[in-house]
């Protein structure tokens, strides 16, 4: 199991990084993560070359924050307020605000709307990486990415210019 | 008022994902079009409000929750430890059939023995460099797996 366990090391900070903005809390998110990796176990031979590794783990990452957002557990310590307290200590900065108000509206968008965007703008994957991790037409990225984008926009509007 | 034609592609324009030819028509008519031009704005304002969103680091505890939970997955070791004894039962079994063969004929021992048997019997782990690639992880965790413990 050595080379699972370097696996999990190379991605567990991409993985983890990912589902902290797809779920509500960090409890969630370590589940998410945890149910990815022994997702991946099972469908070991399911892998194939056609996507990169990074890829079939996040689209199986997506799939298990979906099943957290629906059931989730946890519902004490958000990472917005984990993230609070550390602006807190640093008085006098308006980007916590920013911060605290864009994470509060990714998590107000319709799922698979969140998926796109964090995967495009957080995670900087391409139109055919997304469109591989979640098994949909780039085409149907680029629709989902656009009514996502008006949807942001709106929700964040007093601090659109 | 209905909204630009080009409204919908302007996403994909910011996005890099558009083809040369389309991406040059699409800055030839924001050029022109003030409606797309402020869209574009918008997108990009958007874009950069959305790199301030927090990418929290993995903490220590979790780490170890996740690695934990690996070594939980079904224990592999038996497995291999009886994959790497049949190996090397089976290259004694060579070894002799190869002197065996030779001592009768009365000519020189074989220069050297089947490579298989060695390929299977050296331990992935002192290859774990960070030169392999994320593939090459993925086959050795499968090459490692008994077959009744994944699903097909």
């Amino acid at each position: 199991m050595a080379a699972f366990h370097e696996l999990v090391d190379r991605h567990a900070a991409y993985l983890y990084g990912m589902a902290a903005s797809l779920v509500s809390n960090a409890a969630d998110a370590e589940d998410a993560v945890q149910e990815t990796l022994a997702g991946a176990f099972r469908g070991l031979r399911s892998f194939r070359e056609e996507s990169s590794v990074k890829t079939w783990l996040t689209g199986i990452l997506v799939r298990q924050a979906a099943r957290q957002a629906r059931g989730g557990r946890h519902a004490a310590r958000s990472i917005d307020q984990e993230a609070a307290r550390e602006q807190a200590a640093v008085p006098g900065t308006p980007k916590a605000d920013i911060r605290m108000d864009v994470q509060a509206a990714l998590l107000g968008l319709r799922a698979d709307y969140r998926e796109v965007i964090v995967l495009r703008e957080l995670q900087g994957l391409s139109y055919e990486e997304i469109a591989q991790a979640l098994g949909i037409p780039t085409g149907t990225v680029e629709s989902r990415l656009f009514r996502a984008r008006r949807e942001l926009q709106e929700l964040l509007r007093d601090y659109m210019v | 008022m209905s909204e630009c034609e080009y409204a919908q592609k302007l996403g994909a324009y910011h996005d890099g994902e558009l083809p040369p030819a389309q991406a040059a028509e699409m800055e030839e008519h924001i050029a022109s079009c003030a409606a797309c031009a402020a869209e574009l704005g918008r997108i990009r304002a958007l874009s950069e409000m959305l790199k301030q969103v927090r990418q929290p680091q993995v903490p220590a505890a979790t780490l170890r929750r996740l690695h934990r939970r690996v070594d939980s997955l079904p224990n592999l070791t038996i497995h291999r430890l009886a994959e790497i004894a049949a190996a090397v039962a089976a290259a004694v079994l060579v070894t002799c059939s190869v002197l065996l063969a030779t001592a009768s004929a009365g000519t020189a021992p074989a220069a050297s023995l089947p490579e298989g048997w060695e390929i299977a019997a050296v331990p992935h782990t002192a290859a774990l460099s960070a030169a392999s690639s994320d593939e090459q992880l993925v086959m050795w965790i499968v090459q490692d797996l008994a077959p009744e413990k994944l699903d097909d």
